[in-house]
């Protein structure tokens, strides 16, 4: 069995599921917590259009940075999302010949779908599956999305998620993610560790907590303005557009504002319940406007 | 065997069900399906319903299900015979309508009498149609009927709802496909194998060839094959290896749920990792990859060895590629915790306390260091009213150290390691507190404070995490109340219920003798420095629900060594008096108990009960203070009698109360039986003179008052009493 490389994962995911009539898109350009928050995901599972999306997403988690020294914590991972919908009725053997495709021969390996339940608070979003467990490692997260921005998804979709780091570990049986090898005869260490690095500092030790609720502000108060009636219109006529796309990234903007303050201890308990519920009405608003629109 | 019988098989092929919901949406299933023949008339044999599970099917099997529904015979009442027959005996067009519109003839008609007279009556009989029909019209419904604990759709939300997708029905009837539609799932005859290992599809016949296919197709249906299988090879994996297995029943079952094929292999660790307290590894094994502990065969517990047992849902790992991939897996995950406890040592708990005041125990109650003061200042209250003064268990708890071990128990919640295992606060902070030199008292309360899990389940050993565990849950409690959060009916989302089973069965099994109504009093007094309340109703409402929790705990002894055979009626009379000692409570029932059986007992009860009455009915209100007798309005003997005998009684009863001899209390109580008897011979307390007639009154009041401090004996049933 050749062994891929940690692109030559994403080239065959994107291979396979582009045989599954996805459309391949690239990672958002903003800074998001995981693949669910691309607005390929968010947008297009609202409404009754179908539609397959793949793509890969790097995705920060601020609070797991361990400064590129833990060899399975990283401050950014690389999530490949799959969205199916509807899901088609043999979606779980689809799945699995995905992996058949990275080089794993199912039968030589313990393969569970383990109950796990999940919810994106932010995104009013949460549904039913699994994580799928390969020889005791969770590599993927199996889900039937049943609300997105507080709304019952009609037709249901799948969210596939892959955790690439690792499943390039495993396929490659190394214990650190930074042994991965990457292509071009690079290491995950070498293209990646120091950014690791870096962000954790900041993360952790130099972001200015006063500045970054002050961005956090303003990105809302953007947001908020854009919501807002037709007075805000630049054309000043009475038919007002809502560029939702545009709200959405603000959204995106000050989820990754709160989680940075979030690693950086600078949230209470009650703060976080109330930082998130700000979040979440904007992008539940989001959500309504535009699944208005399009079922219009 | 019967021709008119076939065998019903009903498969219901899922998406990986959660291991947790799968037995109880099991036996859902077949309790829908058993009433489902029945309320259809059709006939099942001796040999009734079975089913099985696996992650991916619900299996149900009839094997004698009659052909045919049961015919519907039906009486259907007419007009009354004078109307239907003219009085020769004809029938009138009345009849004939009657008969018309039922389907039968005239002269089938029968007469019935009713208690208003006699009537016409027709008799129809609806024949059943064939069972193969029934079934083909209901079993969709059969199946989405079920009752689900958490319900999602996989198509749209008015599509069918399950626990997980349903992706095949297989359903045979007497060798034939039964037709039907669940969703857009069509049933058929066929079932497929292991998802991995046999994926192929398998036309069905009867049960027994299903069995037998699935098993060559590597499923093992039955879940007690499967749980046969796991044991047997675990038996044989630590034999080996002269090991033994922690035992976990609930691992267990949740393995038998998670594999169609379940085999168990033993993998290794770095016996370095040892170093880690056994609570630890044995929560990353266990709660985080499921895995068994291996101990040392002549070991205790937490003789840990190097080793674990995993379980694959595959026949064998003849590469090793899983075993190493578990390894690997778990040296990840111990690295992970052993850089938790050495990076959370550096940083004294003490140190940690004002930390605590960023975590929101509740938004209104404030954080958990203001819960910790609460905590102290409770489990400081308790030990100066369990331990007065130089008593003989003093020394068994000092006051400085539980409140020591009060204001650090929750100083582990800030540490990484419970933030990685939730499941593991209060044991984590035990070990810190350890390590870190606080005196063994205090680390081993802090250790103990969230003990007992349940009812079943151990309490602290120690007095200072017994203390702890009582102060902690009456600080929720109350909290929860003054808050207005209290559970109703079964909805209970702050676990209150279990708090209080905890802190009952803690009070009893540690006989911790308090009063639990002042200790909620000043618990409350707590809170209301917080939060606004009215104190007295939240205070009548907190004890109303340990009543009711006590009540329970009490009638079932065992949960906490108590003496056994109680009865309700006697808890019910001791526990209307109001006393919140529940170690004194439990003794007074207990002594009651014993005492019934006594000759006096009986008439004792008796003569309560008319006393009862006599004050109820009489509707005067008293004040406190006792009701004053005068002795000069005494005009019988067996007045002056019965005032000396209640005098007597209550100097006894002072001294008996002090050394809380229950026993001796009942019985100097039934010993005054012949007194109150003829009392009530002799005396009308009905007297003309109404001062006479209240200064006997209050005779008998001040009577009640002494009876009614032990029990309520008019709650007593007679009946019982003659129970050896």
């Amino acid at each position: 069995m050749k062994k891929l490389t940690f692109q030559e994962i994403i080239f065959e995911l994107e291979r396979f599921w582009s045989q599954q009539d996805c459309v391949i898109q690239q990672p958002y350009d903003v800074e998001v917590g995981a693949g669910t928050m691309h607005p390929e995901t968010f947008f297009r599972v609202l409404g009754p259009t179908p539609y397959r999306v793949a793509y890969v997403q790097p995705s920060r988690r601020p609070a797991d940075g361990r400064y590129g020294v833990n060899p399975n914590r990283l401050e950014k991972h690389t999530q490949f999302q799959v969205i199916l919908k509807p899901p088609p009725v043999d979606v779980q053997d689809v799945y699995l010949k995905s992996l058949e495709k990275l080089g794993i021969k199912l039968r030589d390996h313990d393969i569970k779908f383990e109950e796990d339940n999940w919810e994106a608070p932010t995104l009013g979003a949460w549904g039913m599956g699994w994580q799928v467990m390969l020889d005791g490692l969770e590599i993927t997260q199996f889900t039937y999305f049943q609300q997105s921005g507080g709304l019952d998804l009609n037709p249901a979709s799948v969210e596939l998620t892959y955790g690439l780091e690792r499943i390039a570990a495993f396929l490659m049986n190394v214990d650190s993610v930074f042994e991965i090898e990457w292509g071009a005869g690079k290491t995950y260490a070498e293209v990646r560790q120091r950014a690791e690095r870096e962000f954790s500092i900041y993360n952790f030790e130099l972001a200015d907590i006063p500045t970054l609720y002050s961005i956090f502000e303003s990105y809302e108060r953007e947001a908020r303005r854009l919501l807002g009636g037709p007075k805000n219109s630049a054309s000043g006529d009475e038919t007002h557009y809502i560029p939702v796309l545009q709200v959405y990234d603000f959204c995106l903007k000050c989820s990754h504002l709160f989680n940075v303050l979030d690693a950086r201890g600078a949230v209470s308990v009650t703060e976080r319940v109330s930082l998130m519920a700000r979040v979440r009405d904007l992008t539940c608003q989001v959500a309504r406007l535009y699944s208005k629109e399009i079922t219009a | 065997m019967n021709s008119g019988v076939g065998e019903l098989l009903l498969e219901v092929g899922c998406e990986e069900i959660p291991a947790r919901f799968l037995e109880e949406l099991s036996r859902e299933l077949s309790t829908k399906l058993g009433e489902f023949l029945r309320e259809n008339r059709i006939a099942v044999g001796e040999a009734g319903l079975r089913a099985f599970y696996t992650p991916r099917r619900l299996v149900n099997v009839v094997p004698q299900v009659a052909k045919r529904q049961a015919d519907l015979e039906e009486k259907v009442i007419g007009p009354p015979k004078g109307v239907a027959f003219d009085p020769h005996g004809k029938p009138t067009r009345a009849a004939m309508s009657f008969a018309d519109k039922n389907g039968v003839k005239v002269d089938d008609l029968t007469i019935i009498s009713t208690s208003k007279g006699d009537y016409v009556a027709a008799e129809k009989t609806q024949k059943g149609s064939s069972t193969e029909k029934v079934l083909q019209g209901g079993l969709a419904q059969v199946i989405l009927s079920v009752q689900l604990p958490k319900a999602m759709y996989w198509t749209t939300p008015d599509g069918p709802h399950f626990l997980r997708p349903i992706r095949w029905v297989c359903c045979v009837f007497d060798g034939k496909p039964v037709r039907f539609q669940v969703g857009e799932v069509k049933a058929s005859n066929n079932t497929y194998g292991h998802r991995i290992l046999q994926p192929r599809r398998i036309a069905v016949r009867s049960f027994a060839e299903y069995r037998d296919d699935l098993l060559k197709a590597r499923v093992l249906l039955d879940p007690e094959k499967r749980l046969e299988r796991i044991q047997t090879e675990i038996e044989l994996l630590v034999s080996k290896v002269e090991a033994k297995l922690l035992e976990d029943r609930v691992l267990l079952s949740t393995h038998v749920n998670l594999s169609e094929y379940p085999t168990p292999f033993m993998g290794e660790f770095d016996p370095g990792f040892l170093k880690l307290p056994a609570e630890i590894l044995e929560a990353v094994m266990r709660d985080h990859q499921k895995y068994f502990c291996v101990l040392k065969k002549e070991g205790g517990e937490g003789d840990l060895l190097p080793r674990f047992v995993a379980v694959i849902d595959n026949e064998a790992d003849p590469h090793g590629y899983i075993r190493r991939s578990h390894e690997r897996v778990l040296r990840a995950r111990f690295a992970d915790a052993e850089f938790f406890w050495e990076s959370d040592l550096k940083v004294k708990l003490e140190d940690r306390f004002t930390l605590l005041e960023k975590v929101v125990f509740q938004e209104k109650l404030g954080s958990y260091a203001e819960k910790s003061s609460r905590i102290g200042n409770l489990a400081g209250w308790i030990v100066d009213r369990i331990f007065p003064g130089a008593s003989a268990v003093a020394s068994a708890v000092n006051r400085e150290l539980a409140t020591r071990a009060a204001r650090l128990c929750k100083c582990d919640l800030t540490s990484q390691m419970v933030k990685e295992f939730p499941e593991l606060q209060g044991i984590v902070g035990g070990l810190y507190a350890k390590e870190q030199g606080e005196p063994l008292e205090v680390s081993r309360g802090i250790y103990e404070q969230y003990q007992p899990e349940n009812l079943e389940s151990p309490v602290p050993a120690g007095m200072i995490g017994a203390v702890i565990s009582i102060a902690d849950r009456i600080d929720s409690i109350t909290g929860s109340f003054a808050l207005g959060h209290r559970p109703t009916g079964s909805r209970d989302p702050f676990g209150l219920r279990r708090l209080a089973y905890g802190t009952i069965k803690v009070i009893l099994e540690k006989l911790i003798s308090i009063d639990l109504r002042e200790l909620c009093l000043h618990a409350l007094e707590l809170h209301k420095e917080r939060i606004d309340f009215p104190k007295k109703e939240t205070l009548e409402s907190v004890m109303e629900f340990f009543r009711d929790h006590a009540a329970y705990v009490l009638l079932q002894p065992h949960l906490f060594g108590g003496p056994s055979g109680i009865l309700r009626d006697e808890l019910t009379a001791v526990m209307s008096t109001d006393h919140w000692d529940l170690c004194g409570l439990s003794a007074r029932v207990h002594a009651l108990h014993e005492t019934r059986k006594r000759e006096n007992f009986d008439s004792l009860a008796v003569s309560f009960k008319r006393i009862k009455n006599i004050i109820r009915k009489s509707g005067v209100e008293f004040e406190g203070g006792g009701p004053e007798i005068d002795p000069s309005l005494f005009e019988h003997d067996e007045e002056r009698e019965l005032s000396v005998g209640i005098r007597d009684l209550r100097q006894r009863l002072i001294d008996l109360q002090v050394r809380k001899d229950y026993t001796g209390i009942l019985e100097s109580i039934a010993s005054l039986r012949p007194t109150v008897d003829r009392f009530f011979d002799k005396v009308l307390v009905n007297a003309e003179d109404p001062r006479v007639r209240r200064n006997r009154f209050n005779l008998l009041l001040s009577l009640y008052r002494e009876f009614i401090q032990i029990a309520d004996f008019s709650e007593l049933q007679p009946a019982t009493s003659a129970i050896p």
